[in-house]
């Protein structure tokens, strides 16, 4: 494939091989030859990123000392164990859970408790809900070179476990975004509480008050969040970062091009250079699912002014075509996210570290002979 | 012998007796080889106020060596490339250190780790051997004192610099909106 014409960005991309194809041999081609050209092209791919090393594993089992069991990052299991016990996917025994130093200030349930639900049977992996949230969440395209230097902005990245041989492995995908943990390790280090939990249970950046010690990122167990090394928004992805003197909240309305502002979702902020940036819920479909409600009830139109389950789908939700991610009310015990936290499959990745995930995972079922 | 002696009476001697006294038992001090009432001399060789004066004054009012001014234009030649670079840092974003969405604080935490830690590897040695009477460092400890000071302000700089371009250091403070 190869790109000649395509406007700013599909200009020469890849190689074209349309010479190759004449009106005589307009299907095949016979008596072609390969030849090398002895060029290295380094292929910038998402892929390999946030691979976990094996001192990863050793570094776990320090951790949590000889007895200690670390949950299983992806629970999965075979039908037929399934059927025999519905908990056969959770392994043996429990994740142990050291006993908190203090309880909770806040249950964060008022007046709704979002929580969100990634079955694993259902995902396969189509990184549809990574660029539904990129299109929803003004996240910037930061460019070959800063995908090659494991910059990339994406809230949602797709883990890919492996297991069995090497030639025909199972693999399981997981999409992991911030899980809004109720017991969030990022709030408790950030100096300038730019990152704080709301009554609703959703872990919030406040952009404005960032300034860019990038704690939160080091202390985040799941590896979510993102930070805007370069004006990403003002620059051409394809051009190295070029220097901003101005005053960096005019930034957006100064340097970003016009066309490219007619792109950006309207209710959600541009976040620009020094920002550290993370899955919000899609806070603001939750702030016009509220407003809405509101507005229903105070006219009469609706006899409660909470947001019912189904009002409100997030992006990555709404775009997922197997219908993997479930967002709702936890509050709402008849509410479809209440229903899957209750299934006998559900499970929170790295329970051991007692963060209290609102994003939790259901575990995959495999439809095999075991 | 008893390193304290009594007199008749039972009590001490004098100790701030003068040593032309020479009384039938030595004090505990004149038994030590080295006697600290009697100052060393501070400077050797044939000095006086007027040599010394000349040989420091001299530094200052003499006429400069080239090669003092060979020495400072590198020493400044490399200080104003530590000020493009952080000018360069400030204006680009801290991404031109290489850090990413894994590695956040690769090398300004390498830095300031490398900073304090010899500046504070150099306060311990230095109160070590103060601690320890050495007379090893004498000369050169306000010098190293210093120096660690030095390192203590600089490696300040990693995790000032490593924030936020916009107003980099002054973050630190807190300021009203």
């Amino acid at each position: 494939m190869g790109v000649n014409q395509a406007g700013r960005v599909g200009n020469n991309v890849g190689s074209d091989v349309y010479p190759l194809r004449l009106t005589s041999h307009a299907y095949v081609r016979m008596g072609v030859a390969w030849q090398t050209t002895g060029k290295t092209v380094t292929l910038a791919s998402t892929q390999e990123h946030h691979v976990l090393p094996s001192i990863a594993d050793s570094a776990l089992t320090a951790r949590l000392g000889e007895k200690g069991q670390a949950g299983l990052l992806v629970h999965e299991t075979t039908l037929a164990d399934y059927n025999h016990d519905h908990h056969a996917a959770h392994g043996i025994g429990h994740v142990p859970h050291a006993a908190p130093l203090y309880n909770q200030p806040s249950q964060f349930d008022t007046p709704h408790r979002w929580a969100m639900t990634v079955d694993l049977n259902k995902c396969i992996g189509c990184s549809g809900c990574v660029v539904a949230c990129q299109a929803e969440n003004n996240i910037p395209v930061v460019g070959r070179d800063n995908v090659l230097s494991n910059r990339e902005m994406h809230w949602i990245r797709i883990d890919r476990y492996f297991k069995g041989s090497v030639d025909d492995p199972d693999m399981v995908h997981v999409p992991v975004a911030c899980a809004h943990c109720e017991n969030a390790p990022c709030e408790q280090v950030c100096p300038v509480a730019a990152t704080v939990h709301d009554a609703e249970g959703t872990n919030t950046m406040v952009y404005n008050r960032c300034i860019g010690t990038r704690y939160c990122a080091n202390n985040c167990p799941y590896k979510v969040r993102r930070f805007n090394y370069f004006d990403y928004h003002a620059t051409d992805p394809r051009e190295p970062a070029k220097p901003w003197v101005g005053i960096p909240d005019e930034q957006q309305a100064s340097d970003v091009p016009t066309l490219k502002k007619m792109v950006h979702n309207p209710d959600v902020t541009v976040r620009m250079r020094g920002v550290m940036e993370k899955c919000t819920y899609c806070i603001q479909r939750i702030a016009a699912a509220r407003i809405t409600a509101k507005n229903g009830y105070a006219s009469g139109e609706r006899s409660t002014d909470l947001v019912q389950d189904g009002e409100l789908v997030t992006a990555c939700q709404a775009t997922c075509p197997t219908q993997a991610i479930v967002f709702g009310d936890l509050n709402d015990p008849n509410s479809k996210i209440s229903a899957s936290r209750r299934d006998d499959r559900a499970y929170e990745m790295l329970a051991e570290l007692n963060l209290g995930a609102r994003t939790t995972y259901l575990a995959k079922i495999r439809n095999r002979p075991s | 012998m008893s390193s304290i002696s009594l007199s008749s009476d039972g009590t001490p001697q004098e100790l701030s007796r003068s040593r032309q006294d020479k009384s039938d038992q030595p004090s505990q001090w004149e038994q030590q080889a080295y006697d600290p009432r009697e100052r060393a001399t501070l400077v050797l060789g044939e000095h006086d106020f007027t040599t010394v004066t000349d040989s420091i004054a001299g530094i200052a009012l003499g006429k400069t060596p080239t090669m003092w001014y060979v020495a400072m234009s590198v020493s400044l030649s490399l200080l104003s490339l530590l000020v493009v670079t952080i000018g360069y840092l400030l204006l680009t974003g801290v991404g031109v250190w290489g850090n990413n969405n894994t590695v956040s604080w690769g090398f300004p935490i390498i830095n300031f780790v490398f900073w304090v830690g010899i500046g504070h590897a150099g306060t311990l040695i230095s109160a070590i051997l103060f601690l320890l009477a050495s007379k090893l460092a004498d000369g050169y400890q306000p010098l190293c004192r210093s120096d660690d000071d030095f390192r203590r302000v600089l490696c300040g700089d990693f995790p000032r610099l490593a924030r936020r371009s916009r107003m980099a250091g002054l973050l630190v403070i807190a300021v009203p909106e």
